[in-house]
Protein backbone atom coordinates (compact mmCIF):
# COMPACT_ATOMS: atom_id res chain seq x y z
CA UNK A 1 0.00 0.00 0.00
CA UNK A 2 1.12 3.48 -1.04
CA UNK A 3 -0.73 5.42 1.39
CA UNK A 4 -3.93 7.04 2.50
CA UNK A 5 -5.97 9.93 0.99
CA UNK A 6 -8.72 12.11 1.31
CA UNK A 7 -10.38 13.87 -1.46
CA UNK A 8 -13.41 16.36 -1.15
CA UNK A 9 -16.04 17.09 -3.08
CA UNK A 10 -18.35 20.42 -2.59
CA UNK A 11 -21.28 20.52 -4.24
CA UNK A 12 -24.00 23.24 -4.49
CA UNK A 13 -27.40 22.86 -4.93
CA UNK A 14 -28.17 18.93 -4.62
CA UNK A 15 -31.25 18.35 -5.37
CA UNK A 16 -33.52 15.20 -7.21
CA UNK A 17 -31.45 13.94 -9.54
CA UNK A 18 -28.93 11.33 -8.20
CA UNK A 19 -25.48 12.95 -8.53
CA UNK A 20 -21.71 11.56 -8.21
CA UNK A 21 -19.57 13.51 -5.95
CA UNK A 22 -16.58 11.47 -5.63
CA UNK A 23 -15.07 9.12 -8.31
CA UNK A 24 -11.81 6.93 -7.80
CA UNK A 25 -10.33 5.18 -10.51
CA UNK A 26 -7.13 2.92 -10.01
CA UNK A 27 -5.03 1.84 -12.34
CA UNK A 28 -6.12 -1.83 -13.80
CA UNK A 29 -2.89 -3.80 -11.12
CA UNK A 30 -3.78 -1.69 -8.15
CA UNK A 31 -6.59 -2.36 -5.71
CA UNK A 32 -7.99 0.62 -3.28
CA UNK A 33 -10.15 0.49 -0.28
CA UNK A 34 -12.41 3.34 1.08
CA UNK A 35 -12.26 3.96 5.04
CA UNK A 36 -13.92 6.65 5.45
CA UNK A 37 -17.15 8.91 4.25
CA UNK A 38 -18.13 12.05 5.56
CA UNK A 39 -21.18 14.02 4.69
CA UNK A 40 -21.92 16.87 5.97
CA UNK A 41 -23.95 20.02 4.71
CA UNK A 42 -22.39 23.92 4.58
CA UNK A 43 -25.61 25.98 3.29
CA UNK A 44 -25.37 29.37 5.58
CA UNK A 45 -29.06 28.94 5.75
CA UNK A 46 -30.10 25.81 7.69
CA UNK A 47 -32.04 23.22 5.59
CA UNK A 48 -34.10 20.41 6.68
CA UNK A 49 -34.56 17.79 3.94
CA UNK A 50 -33.68 14.47 3.61
CA UNK A 51 -30.64 13.48 1.29
CA UNK A 52 -29.45 9.60 0.39
CA UNK A 53 -26.08 8.62 0.16
CA UNK A 54 -25.06 5.39 -2.09
CA UNK A 55 -21.85 3.89 -2.94
CA UNK A 56 -21.23 2.11 -5.96
CA UNK A 57 -18.69 0.19 -8.18
CA UNK A 58 -18.96 1.02 -11.58
CA UNK A 59 -18.09 -0.18 -14.92
CA UNK A 60 -17.93 3.19 -16.66
CA UNK A 61 -17.49 6.53 -15.68
CA UNK A 62 -19.61 9.36 -14.31
CA UNK A 63 -20.27 11.78 -16.62
CA UNK A 64 -19.08 15.59 -16.31
CA UNK A 65 -16.18 15.81 -14.36
CA UNK A 66 -13.29 17.98 -12.55
CA UNK A 67 -10.67 16.17 -11.86
CA UNK A 68 -9.98 15.91 -8.35
CA UNK A 69 -6.67 16.08 -6.00
CA UNK A 70 -6.11 12.95 -3.64
CA UNK A 71 -4.30 14.81 -0.58
CA UNK A 72 -1.96 12.61 1.15
CA UNK A 73 -2.49 12.08 4.65
CA UNK A 74 0.92 12.06 5.18
CA UNK A 75 3.14 14.19 3.35
CA UNK A 76 6.31 11.91 2.74
CA UNK A 77 3.84 9.40 0.97
CA UNK A 78 4.11 8.94 -2.98
CA UNK A 79 1.29 10.65 -5.00
CA UNK A 80 -1.68 8.76 -5.61
CA UNK A 81 -2.14 6.40 -8.94
CA UNK A 82 -5.87 6.18 -8.73
CA UNK A 83 -7.75 8.96 -11.29
CA UNK A 84 -9.88 11.24 -9.39
CA UNK A 85 -12.83 12.95 -10.23
CA UNK A 86 -15.25 15.33 -8.42
CA UNK A 87 -18.01 17.38 -8.86
CA UNK A 88 -19.03 20.53 -8.12
CA UNK A 89 -20.15 23.15 -10.08
CA UNK A 90 -22.05 20.73 -12.23
CA UNK A 91 -23.10 17.52 -10.56
CA UNK A 92 -22.16 14.10 -12.43
CA UNK A 93 -24.03 12.07 -13.82
CA UNK A 94 -23.87 8.24 -12.43
CA UNK A 95 -21.50 5.48 -14.40
CA UNK A 96 -22.90 1.55 -15.26
CA UNK A 97 -23.52 0.19 -11.82
CA UNK A 98 -22.30 -3.38 -10.86
CA UNK A 99 -22.62 -3.44 -6.75
CA UNK A 100 -24.41 -1.33 -4.36
CA UNK A 101 -22.04 -1.16 -1.13
CA UNK A 102 -22.93 0.69 0.91
CA UNK A 103 -27.16 3.06 0.88
CA UNK A 104 -27.88 5.63 3.44
CA UNK A 105 -29.82 8.46 4.54
CA UNK A 106 -29.67 11.54 6.61
CA UNK A 107 -31.44 15.19 7.48
CA UNK A 108 -29.17 17.88 6.84
CA UNK A 109 -29.25 19.46 9.79
CA UNK A 110 -27.21 16.96 10.54
CA UNK A 111 -23.89 15.18 9.80
CA UNK A 112 -22.78 11.76 8.43
CA UNK A 113 -19.29 9.42 9.18
CA UNK A 114 -18.96 5.81 8.12
CA UNK A 115 -15.46 4.50 9.20
CA UNK A 116 -14.32 0.98 8.44
CA UNK A 117 -14.65 -1.28 11.91
CA UNK A 118 -11.62 -3.21 10.50
CA UNK A 119 -9.72 -4.02 7.37
CA UNK A 120 -12.42 -6.77 6.34
CA UNK A 121 -14.92 -3.74 6.69
CA UNK A 122 -13.17 -1.55 3.99
CA UNK A 123 -15.01 -0.69 0.68
CA UNK A 124 -12.51 -2.12 -1.91
CA UNK A 125 -12.67 -1.52 -5.63
CA UNK A 126 -12.45 -4.62 -8.22
CA UNK A 127 -10.62 -4.63 -11.39
CA UNK A 128 -11.18 -2.02 -13.83
CA UNK A 129 -13.84 -0.50 -11.80
CA UNK A 130 -14.27 2.51 -10.00
CA UNK A 131 -15.41 3.40 -6.69
CA UNK A 132 -17.99 5.85 -6.56
CA UNK A 133 -20.12 7.99 -4.19
CA UNK A 134 -23.45 9.73 -5.05
CA UNK A 135 -26.36 11.37 -3.43
CA UNK A 136 -29.78 12.44 -4.05
CA UNK A 137 -32.01 14.93 -2.09
CA UNK A 138 -35.60 13.41 -1.87
CA UNK A 139 -37.38 16.71 -1.69
CA UNK A 140 -35.78 20.65 -2.11
CA UNK A 141 -31.90 20.99 -2.31
CA UNK A 142 -29.49 21.43 -0.25
CA UNK A 143 -25.12 22.01 -0.09
CA UNK A 144 -23.02 18.82 0.75
CA UNK A 145 -19.18 18.90 1.62
CA UNK A 146 -18.68 15.06 0.74
CA UNK A 147 -14.86 13.58 2.41
CA UNK A 148 -13.84 10.00 1.38
CA UNK A 149 -10.47 8.66 2.58
CA UNK A 150 -9.20 5.68 0.96
CA UNK A 151 -5.88 3.58 0.73
CA UNK A 152 -4.19 2.58 -2.40
CA UNK B 1 -14.00 -14.82 6.78
CA UNK B 2 -15.89 -13.17 4.02
CA UNK B 3 -17.43 -10.17 4.54
CA UNK B 4 -21.03 -9.10 3.06
CA UNK B 5 -23.56 -6.53 2.99
CA UNK B 6 -27.34 -6.43 2.73
CA UNK B 7 -29.21 -3.25 2.75
CA UNK B 8 -32.40 -2.48 1.94
CA UNK B 9 -34.92 0.44 0.83
CA UNK B 10 -38.74 -0.56 1.78
CA UNK B 11 -41.76 0.92 3.51
CA UNK B 12 -42.95 0.58 6.68
CA UNK B 13 -46.12 -1.35 7.56
CA UNK B 14 -49.17 0.81 6.41
CA UNK B 15 -50.32 0.66 9.25
CA UNK B 16 -48.64 2.82 12.62
CA UNK B 17 -46.14 1.24 14.85
CA UNK B 18 -46.25 -2.30 13.48
CA UNK B 19 -43.52 -4.21 13.32
CA UNK B 20 -42.22 -5.77 9.97
CA UNK B 21 -38.86 -7.98 9.20
CA UNK B 22 -37.08 -5.68 7.32
CA UNK B 23 -33.77 -8.42 7.07
CA UNK B 24 -33.99 -11.57 7.61
CA UNK B 25 -30.58 -13.71 7.33
CA UNK B 26 -30.47 -17.81 7.69
CA UNK B 27 -27.01 -19.90 7.28
CA UNK B 28 -26.87 -23.57 6.57
CA UNK B 29 -26.65 -25.52 9.79
CA UNK B 30 -23.35 -25.77 10.15
CA UNK B 31 -22.29 -21.76 10.06
CA UNK B 32 -22.13 -18.62 12.34
CA UNK B 33 -22.73 -15.55 10.90
CA UNK B 34 -21.06 -12.81 12.55
CA UNK B 35 -23.07 -9.41 12.62
CA UNK B 36 -20.77 -5.97 13.39
CA UNK B 37 -22.87 -3.65 11.75
CA UNK B 38 -26.32 -2.17 11.19
CA UNK B 39 -27.57 0.66 10.39
CA UNK B 40 -31.17 2.25 10.22
CA UNK B 41 -31.77 5.75 7.98
CA UNK B 42 -34.51 7.31 7.02
CA UNK B 43 -35.04 8.04 3.19
CA UNK B 44 -38.71 9.65 3.23
CA UNK B 45 -39.56 12.11 1.25
CA UNK B 46 -41.05 14.05 4.14
CA UNK B 47 -38.85 14.88 6.93
CA UNK B 48 -40.93 13.62 10.07
CA UNK B 49 -39.66 13.50 13.67
CA UNK B 50 -41.12 10.63 15.11
CA UNK B 51 -39.47 7.66 17.06
CA UNK B 52 -38.38 4.51 14.94
CA UNK B 53 -38.10 1.56 17.00
CA UNK B 54 -35.18 -1.09 15.63
CA UNK B 55 -34.72 -4.85 17.22
CA UNK B 56 -32.12 -7.32 16.12
CA UNK B 57 -33.49 -11.36 17.24
CA UNK B 58 -32.80 -14.77 16.82
CA UNK B 59 -35.89 -16.71 15.29
CA UNK B 60 -36.54 -20.11 14.78
CA UNK B 61 -39.12 -19.91 12.14
CA UNK B 62 -39.24 -17.40 9.27
CA UNK B 63 -41.48 -14.64 8.85
CA UNK B 64 -43.59 -13.78 5.78
CA UNK B 65 -43.37 -12.78 3.02
CA UNK B 66 -40.29 -10.97 1.90
CA UNK B 67 -37.96 -10.89 -1.24
CA UNK B 68 -34.67 -12.91 -1.54
CA UNK B 69 -32.05 -10.79 -0.17
CA UNK B 70 -28.72 -9.90 -2.78
CA UNK B 71 -25.45 -10.20 -0.69
CA UNK B 72 -22.51 -7.87 -2.14
CA UNK B 73 -19.29 -8.98 -1.45
CA UNK B 74 -17.05 -6.54 0.91
CA UNK B 75 -13.64 -8.29 -1.09
CA UNK B 76 -15.17 -8.66 -4.60
CA UNK B 77 -12.32 -11.44 -4.75
CA UNK B 78 -14.35 -13.63 -2.10
CA UNK B 79 -16.12 -16.89 -2.68
CA UNK B 80 -20.22 -15.74 -2.81
CA UNK B 81 -22.02 -15.94 0.30
CA UNK B 82 -23.36 -19.42 1.25
CA UNK B 83 -26.20 -17.19 3.79
CA UNK B 84 -29.43 -17.15 2.03
CA UNK B 85 -32.37 -14.57 3.28
CA UNK B 86 -34.85 -12.11 2.45
CA UNK B 87 -35.69 -8.28 2.66
CA UNK B 88 -38.69 -6.56 2.76
CA UNK B 89 -40.30 -6.33 -0.10
CA UNK B 90 -41.72 -2.56 -1.44
CA UNK B 91 -44.47 -1.98 0.66
CA UNK B 92 -45.47 -5.39 1.11
CA UNK B 93 -45.65 -6.61 4.80
CA UNK B 94 -42.99 -8.93 6.25
CA UNK B 95 -44.10 -10.78 9.30
CA UNK B 96 -42.02 -10.98 12.50
CA UNK B 97 -40.80 -14.98 12.71
CA UNK B 98 -40.97 -17.18 16.06
CA UNK B 99 -38.43 -14.85 18.36
CA UNK B 100 -35.87 -16.72 20.69
CA UNK B 101 -33.44 -14.39 21.76
CA UNK B 102 -33.76 -10.40 21.57
CA UNK B 103 -30.19 -9.20 20.83
CA UNK B 104 -30.45 -5.20 20.70
CA UNK B 105 -33.21 -3.11 21.43
CA UNK B 106 -33.21 0.53 20.66
CA UNK B 107 -35.47 3.48 19.16
CA UNK B 108 -33.86 6.36 17.32
CA UNK B 109 -35.94 9.93 16.27
CA UNK B 110 -36.62 9.95 12.40
CA UNK B 111 -34.43 12.83 11.87
CA UNK B 112 -31.86 10.71 12.76
CA UNK B 113 -29.74 8.01 12.09
CA UNK B 114 -29.16 4.66 14.18
CA UNK B 115 -25.92 2.75 13.95
CA UNK B 116 -24.19 -0.14 15.97
CA UNK B 117 -20.65 -0.92 15.17
CA UNK B 118 -19.23 -4.31 16.69
CA UNK B 119 -16.53 -2.81 19.10
CA UNK B 120 -14.57 -6.09 18.87
CA UNK B 121 -14.98 -9.62 18.03
CA UNK B 122 -16.99 -10.47 21.30
CA UNK B 123 -19.12 -8.04 20.72
CA UNK B 124 -20.36 -9.46 17.29
CA UNK B 125 -24.50 -10.82 17.36
CA UNK B 126 -24.03 -14.44 16.32
CA UNK B 127 -26.72 -16.22 14.39
CA UNK B 128 -27.69 -19.95 16.49
CA UNK B 129 -27.70 -23.51 15.01
CA UNK B 130 -30.92 -23.23 12.39
CA UNK B 131 -31.97 -19.70 13.65
CA UNK B 132 -32.11 -16.59 11.71
CA UNK B 133 -30.90 -13.77 12.37
CA UNK B 134 -33.26 -10.60 12.33
CA UNK B 135 -33.82 -6.92 11.87
CA UNK B 136 -37.30 -5.45 12.73
CA UNK B 137 -38.31 -2.42 12.28
CA UNK B 138 -41.60 -0.31 13.50
CA UNK B 139 -41.90 3.41 13.23
CA UNK B 140 -44.25 5.64 14.14
CA UNK B 141 -45.30 6.71 11.03
CA UNK B 142 -47.57 4.54 8.41
CA UNK B 143 -45.53 3.58 5.13
CA UNK B 144 -42.44 5.72 5.86
CA UNK B 145 -39.61 4.98 3.49
CA UNK B 146 -36.32 3.77 5.67
CA UNK B 147 -33.15 2.35 4.37
CA UNK B 148 -31.81 -0.62 6.67
CA UNK B 149 -28.67 -2.31 6.05
CA UNK B 150 -26.43 -4.70 8.05
CA UNK B 151 -22.68 -6.20 7.35
CA UNK B 152 -21.56 -9.67 8.58
CA UNK B 153 -19.12 -12.19 7.75
CA UNK B 154 -19.56 -16.20 7.81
Amino acid sequence: MCGQYVVRATVPSLSSSESTFVEIFPPANVQVAIKRIKITFPSTVVTDVPVQIKVYRTSAAAGGSSAGTAISKSPTNATSVSTIKVFTTAAGTIGTIVDKVLDMALNSKGAFEWIARDKDDYLWSNANQRLTITGIVQSGATDVIAEVEYIE
Amino acid sequence: MAQFTVTVNATAHSTINTEDTWIELLPPANVSILLKRIRVSFAHTTVSDVPCRIRVTRSSAAGATGTAATFVKRRPASPAAVTGGNVKNGTSAFTVGTVVDVLMDSVVNTRGIFEWVSRDEDDYMTSGVNQRINVLIKVNLASMVLNAECDFEE
